[in-house]
């Protein structure tokens, strides 16, 4: 008989400092990006060090618990969703089923194409004194927090190897195989090289962060609905070089977002003609769309019925009592306890409501709408926020489950604390959970798939990556003028300077103080291209393209957010000396991500991207500063403007060595502009974006990219022509190209062309929308008529 | 006595920019029924559909999925279909005699999917409101048949047709409240009073000839989709309910489909994919008689019923 002694013992590692390994820990998901999943989202996930190690004997209770619970399920969602014979036998109240907003209309009738419904699914399970292992909650939906449960494997593998081989600890790899071979196995028997994709919510979703590391452990692409679009019946994925077919689509979203179509949504969301693709067969979807019906917790209440009636055997583990109010004794019981219990709604997507807290009058209320649809109400017993839940996984291929040897453990009140779960090999056995090749699934090579979202964000994480580092430049450049200065009496070029910082981050210069520009610039979080909101729309922009970053990547963007943290902390001109610093913190951070973007990540196409994206925009800025910074105006140019120039293009040592001399304009341009050894000169950057543009995928419609290699080219040979002596005129002239705003006009109207047109070609995005149904109206007496 | 009819449906949207991709869903063949043969039907888009698929419903509807997968700026979609009408359809029977307490018990007892014409529906919404409205009608011991109609009738006379008062989304509780509707409306507000107290009831989309006034030749395109409403009797068949018309039992309307309300049985929805769009819609109607000799008259599509804009 199960009973307490199932519970898993908390392992405390003898001679390990428990806070020194939680920082490594949460080091560790920091640079994951897993920690917190938004800049703005400061609630931060932990992991507990300390695994729950289970008892070989209680572990085999849950994992058999867990193994029944999917053929149960499994077994349940084909009945309900095909002949319903437990209807009409009356296993399960109609009511139940049909009442239930969670019943898909459009599923029910068909079969998916390999018959199969569920592929993943968690179970969170709690572990009652007396009745051992109780599930609490069914996960099919979006059976998430597996990447979770990988990643902190992975962390504590480096944490504690030891500690794992000394418990003989099972690997996880096994089920990681079983489940692609799984969902490789839901294919459409007409293709011999399937396509798995996986669906998230997008990177807004909290669950996003886990879903692609989720993707990136199993060697899928992960997509969210955008990407992804129905043609000829069939589902494909918007990439760079044009649609790909997807065969299997891991979904981690709810029914009711998944087709506008034809699910009930808010239809903003969600992939058009999903189901109908599903129906036809060219696609299967796990877990089948439909399948969240199971999710409500009224079902507990015909679990064991079920499982007698469909399996034949007797249910392993009830789940807590449920009490269905459309039974009248259970309503009669209900409605006497309300102030004990927990309602849950029939509508598994609505929260439940927690009896004990309702003041009196609300409870009255509750009462009442009981009373008036008994059927739409579940009642169940609280559970106390701090009880621990293991999930468990598992995953069927139709005729096998395996149950994942580990799980995920929490609390009911929340998930942002997890710890590991350990299950022991079995006395005698030998390490037999090796890694296992899947059978059948030949290696296809999607190094040149991107689906254009995330070539968008790599494009965007490029700019924005630049114009972060052109802030921080620029600023640490005034506040050094400003260090050198006595504040009363500015030079005017230190107006043309503040100008400047205030043109790059977007805003119109209304004449303020050097300090106040500066402190704006890097501190006003409402100012668009300012740094706070540079780097925040940097990390969505990463956020949205995760699966394509690298840990260290991640590292160098978490250090970037707290470097805007601190400096939004304090007023800039109250310690210009501690700002500097910052200011050069950051610069390094900047530098590192820089490094490891140019010397770790592949050429592949979002590399590509991310690099054209940089390009375009350091060549702006270096176009607006001049434009900026030698306006036409009468009078000699002072070096410090020039030097201004060097320091904030990060030349000077070039210039220094090139020209040992006084700074001279025209020289100063010659290696702002025109140098081609300098990484940091225009005629480079435009050399750079003509390399990328050509390595690009040719997306189906070939003919819009080599247009834009054709701009990009011509400008390359635009610069390239440029004189040195032209662009030392800084006033207009009658000739075009033979002066400084002309030239300066040119380059910079070319390169807003070039980044529409690279857009264009590789982002376009469309947006869905519905469209207007008409209104059926007539009376016989002939004054209807046509009222759309 | 049958009559043979030929049905055209013309639907057309008009957008101020180009749309990449369109998936729809038309429920625009008619359900062969008992009373109702098919002849004929055929669904036409311009421009042509990249995919069509035939399914049936979840309540045995045909319905087509289709996609537009080229670059258009106009859609037009049009069904005809050739039907012959046997009599009435939806009429009385015997069950509709008993006691209206009887046919809700029997349906509480239900153990099929018709138990989804006894609950609140994604657009029809069961409260306070709607059962007062309902309960002077449903008193104890009258049999299904009257309060059926007197349900209609309540309907038919408390409510003020008027085009264009309500939109697709107004909920049953702003209908009862502002007392106007069209069609639609008011077979969903039926639809809340019959569920209410506990009977089947179920939306049926279809269409209704219209006749012109004395002396008038019939408009082309005026006749028009139509709603009304279903009631299960005590021996399994339905009674029809037309509160826009003061109906009950058989009528010669022309049955399309039927649902939970209308949101399962919209004519066409439809999703697009486009940059920033708007779009307008009209609908033109016709549903004309076709002597024995099989000619009918010649029915042309003119310039008539004006787009109106909806923002995309």
């Amino acid at each position: 008989m199960p009973s307490r002694s199932d519970a898993p013992t908390v392992l405390q590692t003898a001679g390990t400092d428990l806070e020194q390994l939680s920082q490594l820990a949460r080091r560790r998901l920091r640079s994951r990006g897993l920690a917190s999943p938004r800049l703005d989202h400061l609630a931060s996930r932990t992991l507990d060090p300390r695994p729950r190690l289970f008892d070989v004997g209680a572990w085999r209770g849950l994992e058999a618990a867990t193994e029944q619970r999917v053929r149960l399920l499994a077994a349940v969602a084909e009945d309900l969703y095909g002949a319903q014979r437990c209807v009409a036998d009356g296993t399960v109240p109609a009511d139940a089923v049909f009442a239930n907003p969670g019943f898909a209309l459009p599923a029910a009738g068909w079969a998916p194409v390999t018959g199969r419904r569920l592929a993943l699914v968690a179970f969170d399970f709690v572990c009652d004194p007396d009745d051992g292992w109780v599930p609490v909650a069914d996960r099919l939906c979006s059976p998430t927090q597996l990447g979770r449960a990988l990643e902190n494997r992975e962390i504590l593998t480096q944490l504690l190897p030891a500690e794992l081989h000394r418990h003989r600890i099972r690997r996880l790899a096994h089920f990681q195989a079983a489940l692609r071979q799984a969902y490789a196995g839901l294919a459409p028997p007409t293709t011999d090289s399937p396509r798995v994709l996986l669906l998230s919510p997008g990177p807004q979703d909290h669950d996003h962060p886990e879903l692609a590391e989720l993707a990136r452990l199993l060697g899928y692409t992960v997509a969210e609905a955008a990407d992804l679009t129905v043609r000829r019946g069939a589902l494909f994925l918007s990439s760079l070089s044009g649609l790909e077919p997807v065969h299997v689509l891991a979904r981690f979203v709810s029914d009711r977002g998944a087709d506008p179509l034809e699910l009930v949504g808010d239809g903003s969301t969600g992939i058009a003609g999903l189901l109908a693709a599903t129906r036809r067969g060219t696609v299967s979807v796990a877990n089948a769309l439909g399948v969240g019906l199971l999710e409500s917790a009224v079902f507990g209440a015909w679990w064991p019925a079920l499982c007698t009636s469909l399996l034949g055997e007797e249910l392993r583990t009830a789940g807590p009592p449920t009490w269905w109010c459309g039974d009248e004794p259970s309503r009669a019981h209900v409605l006497d306890r309300l102030h004990e219990l927990v309602l849950h709604p029939l509508d598994p997507a609505a929260a439940p409501i927690d009896g004990r807290t309702l003041p009196a009058a609300r409870r009255q209320q509750l009462a009442a709408r009981i009373a008036d649809q008994p059927w739409g109400w579940a009642a169940r017993r609280a559970l106390d926020p701090t009880t621990e839940v293991v999930r468990t996984f598992a995953v069927f291929d139709g005729r096998e489950v395996t149950v994942m040897p580990g799980g995920f453990a929490t609390t009911i009140g929340g998930d942002a604390t997890s710890a590991d779960v350990w299950v022991p090999q079995t006395e005698g056995s030998r390490f037999i959970d090796l890694p296992v090749r899947v059978a059948g699934l030949g290696q296809v090579d999607f190094a040149e798939s991107l689906p254009s979202r995330a070539g968008e964000s790599m494009f965007w994480l490029g700019r924005h990556l630049e114009r972060a580092e052109a802030i921080v430049r620029l600023t640490r450049t005034v506040i050094d003028r400003a260090e050198q200065e006595s504040l009363s009496e500015l030079p005017s070029w230190m107006a043309d300077l503040s100008e400047a910082v205030d043109r790059l981050t977007g805003t119109t210069y209304g004449g303020g103080l050097a300090l106040s520009t500066v402190d704006g610039a890097l501190r006003d979080a409402q100012r668009w291209d300012g740094l706070p909101n540079t780097v925040s729309q940097l990390l969505t922009a990463a956020g949205s393209a995760r699966e394509l970053l690298s840990v260290e990547v991640w590292d160098g963007l978490t250090a970037l957010r707290d470097d805007v943290a601190q400096l939004a902390a304090h007023d800039v001109a109250a310690d210009l000396a501690m700002t500097r610093d910052r200011l050069d913190t950051m610069l390094g951070d900047l530098a590192s991500v820089a490094g490891v973007v140019h010397e770790s990540m592949v050429r592949g196409p979002g590399w590509r991207l991310l690099d054209a994206g940089r390009r375009i925009d350091r060549a702006q800025h270096l176009v607006m500063l001049l434009d900026t910074l030698l306006h036409a105006r009468p009078g000699q140019l002072e070096d410090e403007i020039l030097e201004a120039l060097l320091t904030t293009g990060v030349s000077l040592v070039a210039y220094r060595r090139r020209h040992r001399s006084d700074l001279e304009l025209e020289a100063v341009l010659g290696i702002l502009v025109l140098d081609e050894s300098n990484p940091r000169s225009i005629r480079h950057c435009v050399d750079c974006l003509v390399d990328d543009i050509a390595e690009l995928p040719v997306p189906q419609r070939g003919g819009a990219r080599e247009a834009t290699l054709g701009r990009a080219r011509e400008l390359a040979g635009f610069v390239a022509s440029i004189r040195p002596a032209a662009l030392a005129n800084r006033f207009p002239s009658e000739r075009p190209g033979s002066d400084l705003p002309r030239t300066l006009h040119t380059i910079g109207d070319s390169l807003t062309a070039l980044s529409e047109a690279l857009q264009d070609v590789y982002m376009r995005h469309v947006t869905m929308a519905r469209l207007p149904r008409q209104t059926g109206t007539a009376r016989s007496d002939g004054d209807g008529g046509s009222a759309p | 006595m049958s009559i043979r009819y030929r049905l055209r449906h013309e639907t057309s949207y008009r957008y101020d920019n180009e749309v990449a991709l369109a998936h729809n869903r038309a429920v625009l063949t008619p359900r062969p029924l008992r009373h109702q043969r098919l002849l004929h039907h055929e669904l036409h888009t311009v421009p042509d559909t990249g995919y069509r698929d035939h399914v049936a419903d979840a309540f045995g509807n045909r319905v087509t999925s289709f996609s537009i997968e080229r670059p258009h700026r106009e859609l037009s979609i049009v069904a005809t279909s050739e039907l012959v009408l046997d009599g009435g359809h939806g009429q009385l029977s015997l069950g509709g005699v008993q006691p209206w307490e009887l046919c809700a018990e029997q349906v509480r007892r239900e153990r099929s999917a018709e138990r989804v014409y006894c609950h609140e529906s994604p657009m029809v919404r069961i409260d306070a409101a709607v059962a007062a409205y309902a309960a002077p009608t449903f008193r104890a011991g009258r049999s299904l048949a009257e309060v059926a109609s007197e349900l209609t009738s309540r309907i038919y006379h408390d409510f003020a047709y008027r085009p264009g008062s309500t939109a697709i989304g107004t909920e049953v509780r702003e209908v009862l409240e502002r007392r106007t509707g069209v069609c639609q409306d008011f077979a969903h507000v039926a639809l809340a009073c019959l569920r209410s107290v506990g009977l089947a009831a179920r939306y049926v989309s279809g269409y209704l000839e219209t006749r012109p006034p004395a002396g008038q030749e019939k408009l082309v395109g005026a006749d028009a989709s139509h709603a009304w409403v279903s009631v299960r009797q005590l021996d399994g068949t339905w009674l029809d309910l037309d509160p826009t018309n003061d109906l009950v039992g058989p009528t010669s309307h022309v049955t399309l489909a039927w649902g939970r309300d209308y949101s399962d049985v919209a004519p066409l929805s439809g999703v697009i994919f486009a940059g920033r769009v708007s779009s307008s819609m009209r609908v033109a109607v016709d549903l004309t008689r076709i002597p024995d000799d099989g000619t009918a008259p010649a029915s042309g599509f003119g310039g008539y019923g004006g787009y109106t804009g909806v923002d995309g």
